[in-house]
């Protein structure tokens, strides 16, 4: 009945939904986009009073402005709150700036008076009082009351400021330089998601590539280097990627293997290859120049943004507009029908594998550059990180379309979800549960505009049975869910304290381990009682993980970072980006061993694990009587590790021991590698009567294996760190020792430096925790083993 | 006329269908009844909206406007399952075979007897062997559809409808890939299903076939009902002239031979036992014939000439040389072009615009190093889109919205724009109406006309003796014979050859 009327309306509707389709596909992810940065700075809004170098030298600035060299100079700063380093810093550049009458005074407001005496007494003046304005105001409000001869004081103090954390220019920076090195990969994986392929070997080669890099700088000369070795070595480590990439694709090309198996297997040879040159450890060893790439600055503007400008703008040009971006087109949107019209698919194949590979090795120097060293074990993950980055931009799997800005903003939504998440203190299982919801999101979106667009969806969910309508709306309601969740949560946690001083990051190697994720809930119950919070980040093994952790503990402004470096050397960098920007470093568990950083750490605690290895080296001779073949298994990656295993040998060496170490291999230092790491041994020495461990997983996995093999009576296992699970086995009798590592103690300890260093008190350099023997008759009666703690 | 037939309680009634695509109306206002026991044939140019009519009844789309009914009640039909359900089987153009899967688990999907979550597997077995008893069908159900020929494929679709108790049967061009013998089967099987009460809904532009089969027409243009005609009341002149909106003289434009030197000469080519021992030659000027029944080895013939396929053995020679032709892109650069049979799978990239799939084998020329010169590709497009009076919105639209004619005409926009010497056409007109027909017969004269070589691959034995200048007939691999005298040859004299 209608029908007539809507005939000549019908046309326009047409047309208006069609321009409405197109709007939102082609830009649909941009308003995503400006929605989250929205939606982030208004919640990471907050007034805070600022300490950071631009503090600083503003307050400078003003001193030097209205006072003269010689006058005094009283800065204030309230013991245990961000003003106290902040009046030291300040004091400090001023004495530098010639105003030698320069004081700092950091306590409670009675300290204040006091000083005030003291310069009234001494028949001084003073000209200037300076403080961050997070210092008790009624003294200073007072002075021209109470000290009349300072009647003409000039008071100097930032005003506190409501801002977004989010939209600082230094936040805005850690975005894209947390996005970079993915984001320069996507644009390879784009092209090859294009041609509906796909390539998984990106993360591996990123390794390979930053390693060949490095590894180049290093024997020509290491740190003494020329500066030309960083070009030539990123070239180097670029064409690897590319030729691996182009082997890869060859391959695909001409044997029509799925790419997928391809690319998995080119995974596993090239992060092999990059442990193999490496011999597991990351090569530092590179002249002062790398850093330039990832961390330089041109004209003013950071060398990831132009790189970005420029490599964004090159593959936007070449994808929209010449004869090979075409026929790339064309083979994903139809491989036959693109043979048959003369595209050649082989060598277009081959092409985007090439260039994903270099890709690829680019990203792979980018964040060499950016850790100023090669470390083996980075770039782990970050192949489905890329495929997440063009898949948000709208890239369909299936291939044949796609657009390359599209994958850039993809690349920045996942960043700015992920730094966003960060500002609001949300720890890792909550954005893992966002992210995914956004990329299902993306995804589905993208199903549902291959069928016709987002309209069309709409009216076909209102046109549906009921049934798909409840499905559609409970899938909506998950979906929100999810991604309101965390937000939810995280409110009653800071309304629980009245106020909080400030945070504290915390970065460890893996917080899946139950050593470090005790630590962490140790510093976080004992930075409570004085009033921090703690934002605890697991590293998950990856050096360049940990690094971004550091950059945004930064770019947020926390009070200190608490490192347990996943790599010694790696963390470099990070250490000294955190210390220029005034935020206090301290190590547990594992030192910093990077050059010109050592001296940037306020504090270290941490085991002696070379002490304890010679405890287990103790252990091992006695319960062996110094006879037999023994077994080792190893963790290089972690410098712990290594030094339980020096104090071992040390201590059998010493003592001149009979025991012979027949085997000495690695394991990840859990039990199903301990497990076939010692069955391995079994095999080839049937014989051993010992094995040491460098941890109680390992330990633990290596008693399965020879359970097994019914070897219990002939074999003496040691392990390490008396973990529950260790303090447990030992009174089993599966271990015979395990020596105790402290992890409460070295918490505390950690914490307490930091309040130390707060206060102004000397801080010790480094804290060594020794370890004990944990034999059978200490576990006996050990309540903590009962109550399954440390 | 509808509302007389809807007085009467009919099998099926569609009233009103309205619906539109993005840049199309396909459908404007239209009506269909169909009474049981009878055969409804749906005529049309390419376009003109059958397929979408058919769609709108088994579920794959919903009408933006109108109703259908069945058996006089209101029916909401919203997916394939409901029209299923509701007794409507439809066997579509394009097949809906899954490759991997065997005929009789194809011919079984969605439906298999279970018991206990096990396929009862004997059940099937014998359900097959009486459905192929019943329907005439020589097959073995335990081949894979990916080794049956396209008519083989064909027959399962058609077995697969027929395995439900259809009250509503649609064929959407049912006969494109069948021989003749398989015809007449299929239309024996019709005859014995309007015996049994079920209503046929017959797609075709065959109008023999239209004729043999049908009670009555109904005509669609422009998504526009034109008409319905009892057959015996309508001539062939003037269902043409209802579906063109037109008169049209002949079916075939007549064309003055001139056949010129040798541009083709291909001796002994072979590929396994597909094709045997194959030479022939094609001369400028002329259309060369390859006529033969379905599985003759004519498509993987020609596909080697063009370098899609490696042959075993055998010679090309272009112009007097002998070429090595590799692959195609070779091809392609020797002037020689193929127009696919499968233009979906094989002519076109469908999710790209036409402006794109027009331009994919012309690039190198566009080429302004480093870019493509998109201007001068939508210009020259355009120049093809109006001499070839290709229906677009527009040229960014996606090749897989265009009706099957436009697409083969944007096939041969693409072709042509690379001006070759040797064009194949393998067959050419399958699935594309009257007037558009016309339209590349005279397309195909015009080129000969030029100087070109054509080839022309076709299984309709009218089209090859109303083109052809001289005809050469394919069996089981081999060359069975050549015909010079085209004009003197009757359709049975090809037909004994290709058989035997």
């Amino acid at each position: 009945m209608t029908r007539k009327q809507k005939n000549p309306a019908t046309k326009r509707n047409v047309e208006n939904n069609r321009m409405k389709t197109e709007l939102l596909n082609n830009y649909g992810m941009l308003l995503v986009l400006v929605g989250l940065v929205g939606l982030f700075s208004v919640l990471t809004l907050e007034r805070k009073v600022p300490t950071g170098r631009n503090a600083i030298d503003e307050v400078v600035q003003e001193v030097d402005h209205r006072c003269e060299k010689s006058d005094t100079i009283l800065v204030i700063g309230a013991a245990g709150k961000p003003s106290a380093p902040f009046a030291k810093n300040v004091g400090d550049v001023l004495q530098q700036q010639g105003f030698g009458n320069t004081q700092v005074v950091v306590g409670i407001p009675r300290d204040v008076r006091v000083a005030l005496n003291s310069i009234r007494d001494g028949e001084g003046t003073l000209a200037a009082v300076v403080s961050n304005g997070d210092v008790a105001h009624r003294v200073i409000d007072a002075i021209p009351a109470d000290f009349p001869e300072f009647a003409g004081v000039q008071v100097v103090a930032l005003e506190k400021r409501l801002r977004s954390v989010f939209l600082k220019p230094g936040n805005l920076l850690a975005i894209v330089n947390r996005i970079v090195v993915i984001a320069v990969i996507a644009i390879g994986m784009t092209m090859v998601i294009i041609t509906a392929g796909i390539d998984l070997s990106v993360g591996s080669l990123i390794a390979l590539s930053a390693v060949v890099a490095t590894l180049f700088m290093k024997k020509m000369g290491g740190l003494d280097a020329p500066n030309w070795t960083i070009p030539v070595g990123f070239l180097l480590g670029t064409l690897v990627c590319g030729l691996l990439g182009a082997t890869a694709g060859m391959i695909i090309a001409w044997s029509r293997v799925a790419a997928f198996i391809m690319t998995l297997t080119f995974m596993m040879v090239a992060r092999g290859l990059a442990r193999l040159l490496t011999n597991e450890y990351s090569i530092y060893q590179v002249p002062d120049g790398l850093p330039w790439l990832g961390r330089g600055h041109s004209l003013g503007i950071p060398n990831t943004v132009i790189l970005l400008v420029i490599l964004y703008t090159i593959a936007h040009i070449f994808m929209s507009r010449t004869r090979l971006a075409r026929y790339i087109y064309a083979v994903g949107g139809n491989v036959e029908a693109a043979r048959l019209s003369g595209v050649p698919v082989k060598f277009v194949t081959v092409f985007v594998y090439t260039v994903s590979g270099l890709a690829a090795g680019l990203g792979g120097c980018i964040l060499a550059s950016r850790i100023g060293s090669g470390s083996p074990a980075i770039g782990q993950m970050f192949e489905l990180y890329v495929i997440a980055a063009v898949v948000v931009g709208g890239t369909s799997l299936f291939g044949g379309s796609g657009k390359i800005l599209g994958t850039l903003i993809g690349a920045f939504i996942i960043s700015v979800i992920q730094n966003g998440m960060n500002s609001l203190h949300l720890g890792d299982p909550q954005q893992l549960v966002v992210l995914g919801t956004v990329i299902l999101g993306a995804t589905l979106l993208d199903k549902f505009r291959s069928s016709g667009g987002l309209f069309k969806l709409l009216r076909r969910v209102g046109e549906r049975s009921g049934r798909t309508k409840v499905a559609f709306a409970a899938l909506c309601v998950i979906a929100l869910t999810a991604t309101i969740l965390p937000f939810a949560r995280s409110k009653p946690d800071d309304s629980l304290l009245p106020k909080t001083r400030g945070t504290i990051g915390v970065t460890c190697s893996n917080l899946a381990n139950p050593f470090f994720k005790l630590i962490a809930e140790v510093m976080e119950d004992e930075a409570r009682k004085h009033g921090y919070t703690v934002l605890a980040r697991s590293a998950d093994q990856d050096p360049a993980r940990q690094n971004t952790q550091i950059a945004d503990f930064v770019a947020q402004e926390c009070d200190a970072v608490f490192l347990n470096p996943v790599d010694s050397q790696a963390v470099g960098q990070a250490v000294k980006d955190a210390h220029r920007a005034g935020i206090p470093v301290f190590t547990y568990d594992i030192q910093v061993s990077a050059k010109g950083a050592v001296d940037l750490i306020v504090s270290h605690i941490g085991s002696d694990n070379f002490q304890g290895g010679r405890l287990a080296g103790e252990s091992m001779m006695k319960a062996t009587s110094d006879t037999g073949e023994i077994a080792l298994i190893t963790y290089p990656e972690a410098t712990s590790g290594v030094l339980r295993v020096d104090g071992f040998k040390d201590y059998l060496k010493e003592h001149n021991s009979r025991l012979k170490i027949v085997a000495e291999l690695a394991a990840e230092g859990d039990r199903p590698s301990g497990l076939n790491v010692a069955t391995d041994i079994l095999q080839t020495h049937p014989g051993i009567v010992g094995i040491f461990a460098i941890n109680d997983p390992a330990g633990l996995g290596a008693y399965s294996a020879i359970a097994s093999e019914g070897k219990t009576d002939q074999i003496t296992i040691i392990g390490f760190d008396a973990s529950p699970a260790g303090k447990q086995a030992v009174f089993e009798k599966k271990l015979y020792d395990t020596p105790q590592q402290y992890p409460r103690k070295m918490a505390r300890g950690t914490v307490r430096a930091f309040i130390k260093y707060l206060d102004g008190e000397d801080v010790s350099k480094q804290t060594f925790l020794p370890c004990t023997h944990y034999y059978y008759e200490d576990s006996a009666n050990d309540e903590s083993r009962v109550k399954e703690q440390w | 006329m509808q509302d007389l037939a809807s007085n009467t309680k009919s099998l099926l009634q569609m009233q009103g269908i309205d619906k539109s695509f993005p840049g199309v109306h396909a459908l404007k206002d239209v009506s269909l009844t169909l009474q049981r026991g009878e055969a409804l044939a749906l005529v049309g140019e390419n376009g003109a909206g059958k397929s979408t009519l058919i769609k709108v009844l088994g579920g794959a789309h919903l009408p933006d406007d109108g109703e259908i009914l069945l058996d006089g009640q209101h029916v909401h039909i919203a997916t394939p399952t409901a029209a299923r359900q509701a007794g409507i089987s439809i066997i579509y153009q394009e097949f809906n075979l899954i490759p991997d899967l065997t005929v009789r688990e194809n011919i079984f999907l969605g439906q298999e007897p279970t018991k206990a979550g096990f396929v009862r597997m004997r059940d099937e077995r014998r359900d097959v062997a009486a459905l192929f008893e019943k329907i005439g069908m020589k097959m073995d159900s335990e081949t894979r559809c990916r080794d049956l020929t396209v008519a083989q494929q064909q027959k399962v679709e058609i077995a697969k409808a027929l395995s439900v108790d259809a009250r509503i049967i649609v064929m959407d061009e049912p006969t494109a890939a069948l021989t003749i013998q398989e015809v007449n089967h299929l239309f024996a099987i019709i005859q014995d299903l309007q015996d049994h009460g079920i209503g046929i809904i017959y797609i075709s532009h065959r109008l023999d076939e239209v004729f043999e089969v049908a009670d009555r027409v109904m005509i669609l243009r422009d998504g526009e009902h034109v008409g319905t005609e009892e057959i015996g009341a309508v001539s062939r002149e003037r269902l043409i002239e209802m579906m063109v909106g037109r008169p049209i003289e002949s079916e075939f434009p007549k064309r003055a031979a001139d056949a010129g030197a040798v541009r083709l000469r291909v001796e002994n080519l072979c590929r396994g036992e597909v094709v045997r021992n194959v030479s022939f030659t094609a001369r400028a000027g002329e259309v060369l014939g390859v006529a033969g029944l379905a599985g003759a080895g004519r498509t993987e013939t020609m596909r080697m000439v063009f370098g899609a396929d490696a042959p075993d053995a055998g010679r090309i020679y272009l112009d007097g040389t002998e070429t090595s032709i590799r692959n195609p892109r070779d091809a392609i650069h020797h002037g020689i072009c193929l127009l696919s049979e499968d233009r979906k799978n094989q002519g076109l990239v469908l999710g790209h615009s036409v402006r794109e799939n027009f331009g994919l084998p012309n690039l190198d020329r566009f080429l302004h190093w480093p870019f493509v010169d998109r201007g001068q590709e939508q210009s020259e497009f355009a120049g093809y889109v109006a001499s070839l009076k290709i229906k677009l919105a527009n040229q960014e639209q996606p090749a897989a919205t265009l009706s099957g004619g436009n697409q083969q005409k944007v096939v041969l926009a693409k072709w042509l724009a690379r001006h070759a010497n040797i064009i194949i056409f393998d067959e050419p007109t399958r699935g594309i109406d009257v007037g558009a027909k016309y339209e590349i017969y005279l397309l195909m004269n015009k080129l000969a006309a030029e100087g070109k070589a054509i080839i022309m691959i076709s299984s309709e034995l009218p089209e090859i003796l109303g083109m052809s200048d001289r005809v050469i007939v394919m069996h089981e691999g081999k060359i069975k014979g050549e015909i010079v005298d085209v004009a003197n040859t009757r359709q049975e004299d090809i037909l004994s050859m290709a058989i035997t």
